[in-house]
């Protein structure tokens, strides 16, 4: 049994205007997005700004309430519990976000704020507590001193650790991380990331990471989906995406990176894709990438392709491929 | 936190006008605290004299500030009077954040149908102009010292839920919210341990120097005759009992005019410096600091 | 030489800020030749972005110049009056910067301040300016430059204001273009789209680009030649193919070796140890001497000198001798 199941999500935002507010139209953030993760995995949502996939993850955290669509973890439904229902979900389920600044409250000292997940799901007392925190800020590589500090006097690496530490105290099974290294140095990162491993092996976590940064998809994760203007355009394990990219959307991704090394940038043949992302309120009507996609033809800009096997592990949803 | 009170200091040093205005707070502060303690002529100040021999004596060594129409002098009424304003501006602008704050929180932090009507409400009370308000309300609640700080604070905690109210949007938005929800917290324990104490900032520094205006609105109810009573030395007060005689006595009025002058000046200096440094210089210096971490 | 048309020498900058003082850069020293385009790259507190606003002169009101020199021709940028500056700065030499709204007034459409800058920076009438801007516009790639001028900024994406920006930038012909962290806020294909832009530019407008990242995939795109910058001084420096497939200085090692990379799925990425150096306490010896595995004695007692090892190329490190 998988360990989360994410089944048709939709989330659209409403806008509203003038004085009522009455609402005239809708951002398609997400639009039927399914997947499912399974212990012990790490499963990625690559995509760019707009594309909904930090959409998908606050709906998974229940941040947001889904247009449509079910969430089921642990073999259960979790789409319509709040409050107080939520309470072993939330033990189970925990978040590191993008920047560790602003994810850490500014005016709580790093063992108060890694100390709260303890007394909340594990109801321990504050002593005991301040132990437990100086065992996880030694299993993220931090001193006991960093207990006492307030985030802004820490470095963006050591802050994002903290973020880490609270993150695991509560021993949850899955962790959604948003773009958990976007904002540090590259030195940093390959800690980061490396801690983020280690722990994923240590405690058994499953991962869902976003990241517009293949990069770091392709080092920890097992099977990847791209996302395009709220659909999954494709999705595969990371050895049959990233070899053996299918559509032209990741092609055009993945050929737009640059390389450091010289002998593979000059390899590189960069797949062109014009303009810009349309918007989400106002989808194209057909294959949604159709007004960019070098390879357009009549029957994309007129019909929506669905998502089909091309392989072991390899779905996607594009007309060439059907 | 430590650190940015000493980059405040170090900040303040090198700005004379900030320092002044450091200087006449803290002295206003200072002799608000101990003024009972230092009086020479207990009685005088109090009020509970009169000595005809030493009526309308002009300022001299035996009595600097001059003496009023019952021979009181006019030196210890004034320290004393301080006293009295400390307890304005302490009591108004606690009481309105008391009063503000909860409202200003709620509204924002529930947002919805809630906030909009908790927000309208504050939006009548800032329809009126502050000071009218608070003379109506002290007209209606009678005189004396506590109905002063009422009929103030009344008028006066609209501005501070505002502010909240602002504050707490911005915050609310904010990743550490976002992750005090995914821990599982309930919204009483995310709005008084997350929200909050990050709200706040602005809002106690404006209370703080709020505190001077608090002073000025006091002494003019005072001066027209509501709030504080006579023989309370309060310095709006005082104003007012020298303005008869103010053509033969200037001193009566002048001496606690100035003392409210001096104060007031004192808490807008420093507020001029706050702003400054709580803007743009904040901000680059922060990320200055940030960015070359 | 007459090729060269900037020369930085022993630039040492510090920031005056109410937590004490910062040496951004110390005894920086480079030339730039005519149409070259060099690539500055770092992690923060490298000091690149400060070189950067140094050159462009616009650098914040709390940086003090404790010494060196920026020379273009005879003229020494750093000693200029303020009205002696706007004699250069934004029509020699121009500026583009990582936010794209930062520079961007949002009351005023792109139009009025396209113009705004061609009338004041060029002295051009108010149509001259306007058939500039719309040349530039599409000399950036934009189809509609009509409609985008009427646009106000936050009507257009990312990606288009950059574009907005440096066509801003490059309409007065500057000779040097100081771009910081131009793309890092756009998405993978934005970033392609703009890399091969300013590609286009350099060969039509004979611009000598100065780029700073902290990117080594980008600077490996976009440079000739590529300045590696760590603590405030420079490690590393020569034509970019040679610095990057074979690079000299340990940090420039360490730095590529922990770029996790796209092609391969690595098992465990290299990370640098430690923490880059407190930069409000001066460094005695080389900077990097704490987190480098091959340091000596020598290394944390004295400074290494920028030493030509190969023509073209320079390196601060003992490992090497001239």
């Amino acid at each position: 049994m998988p360990l989360l199941e994410v089944e048709e999500l939709v989330k659209y935002f409403p806008i509203k205007y003038g004085l009522f507010g009455k609402t005239i139209g809708y951002v398609r953030a997400v639009d039927g997005v399914s997947f499912s993760i399974k212990e012990n995995s790490v499963f990625s949502l690559v995509g760019e700004s707009g594309s909904g996939k930090s959409t998908i993850a606050k709906c998974v955290l229940k941040l947001l309430e889904p247009t449509s669509g079910r969430i089921v973890f642990e073999g259960k439904d979790i789409t319509s519990l709040r409050g107080k229902s939520l309470k072993w979900y939330r033990r189970s389920v925990q978040a590191v976000f993008q920047n560790p600044f602003l994810s850490l409250n500014p005016r709580m000292k790093v063992e108060s704020i890694v100390a709260e997940p303890l007394k909340i799901h594990l109801g321990m007392k504050s002593d005991e507590a301040k132990e437990e925190v100086y065992k996880l800020l030694e299993l993220v590589g931090l001193s006991r001193e960093i207990g006492s500090k307030y985030p802004h006097e820490l470095s963006g690496g050591q802050a994002q650790r903290v973020a880490i530490a609270r993150a695991i105290a509560s021993k949850p099974r899955l962790l959604v991380l948003d773009e958990p290294t976007s904002a540090l140095d590259a030195s940093v990162q390959a800690q980061i990331l490396n801690l983020l491993m280690d722990l994923k092996k240590e405690l058994r976590l499953s991962y869902l990471l976003i990241s517009h940064d293949l990069s770091v998809v392709r080092y920890m994760s097992d099977y990847v989906a791209v996302i395009y203007l709220g659909k999954i355009i494709e999705y595969g394990s990371v050895e049959e995406l990233f070899n053996y990219p299918a559509h032209p959307y990741t092609k055009a991704l993945l050929s737009s990176v640059p390389e450091p090394d010289p002998a593979t940038r000059k390899l590189k043949n960069r797949i062109v894709l014009p303009g810009e992302p349309p918007s989400p309120v106002d989808p194209p009507k057909g294959c949604r990438l159709s007004p960019r996609c070098p390879y357009v033809q009549e029957k994309c800009k007129s019909s929506e392709p669905e998502l089909i096997s091309i392989g072991k592990d390899h779905l996607v949803r594009c007309w060439l491929f059907q | 936190m430590m650190s940015e009170v000493k980059a405040l200091f170090t900040l303040m040093r090198k700005n004379i006008v900030a320092m002044v205005g450091f200087i006449l707070v803290v002295a206003f502060f200072v002799i608000g605290i101990i003024s009972p303690y230092i009086l020479t002529r207990p009685e005088d100040a109090w009020g509970s004299t009169f000595n005809v021999s030493a009526r309308y004596l002009p300022p001299s060594w035996e009595h600097p500030f001059g003496t009023d129409e019952f021979g009181r002098d006019m030196f210890n009424r004034v320290i004393l009077g301080a006293r009295f304003s400390l307890i304005i501006a302490v009591g108004v602008v606690g009481l309105a954040l008391v009063l503000g704050v909860p409202i200003g929180l709620i509204a924002g932090y529930s947002g919805g149908r809630l906030g909009t009507i908790l927000m309208r409400l504050t939006d009548m009370f800032l329809a009126f102009p502050p000071l009218l308000l608070a003379i109506a309300l002290a007209a209606t609640l009678g005189r004396g010292l506590a109905n002063a700080i009422i009929a103030l604070a009344l008028s006066w905690w609209p501005w501070y839920a505002r502010l909240v109210y602002v504050q707490v949007n911005t915050v609310k938005n904010m990743p550490y919210v976002d992750a005090a929800r995914v821990l599982g917290l309930d919204s009483f324990t995310i709005m008084f341990r997350h929200v909050l104490p990050n709200a706040l900032t602005p809002v106690v520094i404006q209370a703080s120097l709020d505190m001077g205006s608090a002073v000025l609105e006091a002494a003019g109810l005072s001066f027209l005759g509501i709030g504080v009573q006579p023989p309370t030395p309060e310095w709006g007060l005082l104003v007012s009992e020298g303005w008869q005689s103010i053509n033969v006595a200037w001193w009566i009025s002048f001496f606690p005019g100035l003392a409210i002058v001096t104060t007031v000046l004192g808490f807008n200096l420093l507020a001029e410096f706050a702003r400054e440094f709580m803007d743009p210089r904040l901000r680059i210096t922060m990320m200055a600091k940030r960015w070359f971490k | 030489m007459k090729n060269t048309i900037l020369q930085v020498r022993d630039l040492s900058i510090v920031y005056d800020t109410p937590f004490g003082m910062t040496h951004a850069t110390a005894g920086v020293t480079f030339d730039v030749k005519r149409g070259e385009s060099i690539s500055l790259v770092g992690e923060s507190g490298s000091g690149k972005s400060t070189v950067g606003l140094a050159i462009a002169m616009a650098l914040p009101p709390n940086a003090r110049i404790v010494n060196g020199s920026i020379l273009y021709g005879d003229v020494d940028l750093l000693r200029l009056e303020e009205d002696e500056r706007r004699r250069y700065s934004g029509r020699e030499i121009s500026a583009v910067f990582q936010d794209p709204l930062a520079t961007l007034n949002p009351l005023f459409t792109i139009g009025e301040q396209m113009t705004d800058v061609l009338m004041s920076n060029l002295g051009l009438s108010k149509e001259e300016a306007f058939k500039r801007a719309k040349e530039f516009l599409k000399k950036v790639g934009l189809t509609d430059p009509e409609r985008i001028l009427r646009s106000f900024p936050h009507e257009l994406s990312g990606g288009m204001l950059q574009r907005v920006n440096i066509a801003i930038a490059t309409s007065t012909k500057p000779k040097i273009l100081v771009a910081d962290e131009p793309t890092t806020m756009l998405d993978v294909i934005s970033q392609a789209q703009i890399l091969e832009l300013f590609e286009e530019l350099k060969r039509d407008l004979d611009l000598a680009l100065l780029f700073i990242t902290h990117n080594l995939g980008v600077a490996s795109k976009i440079a000739d030649r590529i300045i590696v910058m760590y603590a405030g001084t420079i490690v590393e420096d020569g034509p970019v193919d040679d610095v990057l497939s074979k690079p000299l200085h340990p940090y420039t090692v360490g730095l590529l070796d922990c770029v996790p990379r796209i092609h391969v799925k690595e098992k465990r990425l290299k990370s640098i140890p430690g923490f880059p150096p407190d930069l409000s306490r001066p460094i005695n010896g080389c900077p990097f001497a704490d987190r480098c595995n091959e340091a000596s004695d020598v290394c944390r007692k004295t400074k290494p000198e920028l030493i030509e090892v190969v023509p073209g190329r320079r390196v601060a490190c003992f490992k090497y001798k001239r």
